[in-house]
């Protein structure tokens, strides 16, 4: 196990600075990921002038679901990007070189293309959380959930992505876009789940759990909801849905094709 | 001998999406898509010992790659059983990788991004690699493949020849038991093809590596293999030693004579009625060419002797058969039947 993980992190560790040496790459993914969040932020800046708050939320406060959303982003870009080649790889059997490898195929992919637009991502949304929580006076213990928080959506939107491009094995043909699906339903939990109708939003928290690590615990942390568990569910939930994501590679992989030759 | 790999009544079978014509067909396909089922790999049976050097070869879509991908764990087989170094490919196919290697011609396979040089470390960390075997191969990989210049290179950035070099030499650093290459030399000139093939016979023989190759070039086989498999159609056509396949196909051998004068016709018949009693054949007699053909090992000296004394001749040669040539009549008699 122990040994398993050095090699992905080796694999993590080449791969990133491989894609380090394009510096020009790195500063206008970091820019174009930072103006994709302000111009959302913009966009939220607005909606509050035309009112005070949204369904009890003000504008501080949903801050913080942009912040934690934005930095589940960019976690899980930077550690797993490369789930969003797989429907590709399929149709092209490009999945073949990563079957020779002593290792597991999951994790071994996930980890070798590192996406370096995701740090424009982690760095306003670290920039989004810091700015909403200093208007708490929180005790130290409570900010440490933070990247709990974060590395719980990272995990949780990533097995998300495997489930969609697990299909592609059985369902093989233009169907790639389906990965836009967990994608879009990513960025609609910036806003608090309230506002949605009822199906959207417990599709949210159970369907799609990304609620989980952003709406929960934002309700806790501004006393809108007392359960402790609201706190602590979403590692829970991670481990649980990165399982349910392995058993559905797995599945995907006894359909694998491969191609001529 | 110890077997490597032991296939009993392999198959194989795909769902092939039939296409409709047209934009409109493609538009109805997505809502009701018609299969249909190719059989690729048809109840194949074969083992190959340890050490051994096996080529594997057959038209395009004679099931050579689908077989290798079964044996190497990537896709799972429809029927039959299977087992190499002890293993089931597919369900135990991270513990296999580790005492194989295997290259597809075809298909990159080393990380895109990185440099050959982080990849072989990469490896060294993946497989475990003992420093000193470590070292051995990746000596001999510098040196006889010539990858020294090319070790600082992303992987995308090599040519199709660089890049098969150093796939090759990634598949090998860990001194895998069993070796498969998919086309190892497709696509590269003749100097590189050379290289290759040397440099895979020499570790084969310093670490006794059981090779299974596929390919369309003949000369890969002729030059690295000792055995041959013949796929066609998903069915094994041939088992056996290279020696025994030109025996099988390719019993017809030829003295092609080159006489001073031209030959006339009463000294062809007379030519003719000899080689006769001597299991020869005069096929040709023209101008000043003369073509005998035989089929008996063994009758060439008496068959010679007899030209020589009838004829003026300036030279003379011996001709068989190449193995290509036969390889071709085979898959063409075979087009001609289907």
């Amino acid at each position: 196990m122990f040994n398993e993980l050095k090699i992905y992190w080796a694999t993590f560790n080449a791969s990133l600075q491989a894609k380090l040496e394009y510096k020009l790459d790195f500063a206008l993914g970091l820019l174009t990921s930072s103006m994709l969040q302000l111009s959302a932020f913009c966009f939220l800046w607005v909606l509050f002038h035309q009112t005070s708050n949204l369904e009890g939320w003000n504008q501080a406060q949903v801050l913080l679901l942009f912040g934690l959303t934005a930095m589940a982003l960019g976690t899980s870009e930077l550690l797993f990007n490369h789930i969003w080649m797989v429907p590709y790889y399929i149709v092209m059997g490009d999945l073949d070189r990563l079957l020779v490898y002593p290792v597991r195929s999951l994790p071994f992919l996930l980890v070798s293309r590192p996406e370096l637009h995701s740090f424009g991502n982690l760095l306003t949304g670290l920039v989004m959380i810091v700015v909403s929580l200093s208007t708490l006076h929180m005790p130290w213990w409570d900010w440490a959930l933070v990247p709990l928080w974060v590395a719980s959506g990272g995990v949780i939107y990533m097995a998300a992505l495997v489930i969609f491009a697990s299909l592609a094995f059985k369902f093989v043909g233009p169907y790639s876009y389906t990965l836009m699906i967990p994608h879009t339903l990513l960025q609609a939990t910036r806003y608090p789940l309230g506002v949605y109708p009822p199906w959207v939003h417990f599709g949210l928290l159970l369907l799609f759990p990304y609620g989980i690590f952003n709406y929960l615990p934002a309700n806790w942390v501004f006393g809108k909801m007392d359960s402790p568990l609201c706190a602590v569910a979403a590692p829970l939930v991670a481990v649980l849905f990165a399982a349910l994501a392995q058993a559905a590679w797995n599945w995907g992989l006894k359909h694998y094709q491969s191609t001529g030759s | 001998m110890e077997n490597a790999l032991t296939v009993e009544n392999l198959s194989k079978s795909y769902q092939r999406r039939l296409r409709q014509p047209g934009l409109l067909g493609a538009v109805k396909g997505l809502f009701a898509s018609r299969f249909e089922e190719v059989q690729a790999v048809k109840g194949l049976s074969f083992s190959i010992g340890r050490g051994e050097k096996v080529g594997l070869i057959g038209e395009n879509g004679a099931g050579k790659s689908t077989t290798l991908k079964m044996l190497t764990g990537i896709i799972v087989p429809t029927g039959g059983k299977l087992e190499v170094l002890g293993h089931i490919p597919w369900k135990e196919r991270r513990q296999l990788a580790l005492n194989i290697g295997v290259v597809f011609g075809q298909r990159p396979q080393l990380l895109w991004d990185i440099p050959v040089e982080e990849t072989f470390k990469l490896l060294k960390t993946m497989y475990r690699i003992p420093e000193d075997v470590y070292q051995a191969v990746y000596g001999e990989a510098l040196h006889r493949l010539g990858l020294e210049p090319l070790l600082n290179t992303p992987v995308r950035h090599l040519s199709l020849g660089q890049r098969m070099r150093c796939d090759l030499a990634a598949s090998l650093l860990h001194a895998p038991a069993v070796v498969f290459l998919d086309e190892p030399t497709i696509g590269l000139d003749l100097s590189v093809k050379e290289q290759v093939r040397g440099f895979i016979t020499d570790i084969q023989a310093k670490f006794g590596i059981t090779l299974l190759i596929t390919t369309h070039d003949l000369k890969d086989i002729t030059e690295t293999c000792d055995r041959l498999l013949l796929l066609d159609k998903g069915k094994l056509l041939f088992d056996g030693s290279i020696r025994a396949f030109e025996q099988k196909y390719a019993s017809d051998r030829r003295i092609v004579a080159e006489t001073h004068k031209p030959v006339e016709a009463s000294a062809a018949q007379a030519l003719s009625q000899a080689v006769g009693k001597s299991g020869g054949k005069v096929i040709e007699a023209e101008g000043h060419r003369v073509v005998v053909e035989y089929h008996e090992e063994g009758a060439a000296p008496a068959l010679i002797h007899l030209i020589l004394q009838q004829l003026q001749v300036v030279d003379i040669n011996l001709e068989k058969t190449d193995i290509e040539t036969i390889v071709t009549r085979i898959y063409r008699s075979d087009t001609a039947k289907a």
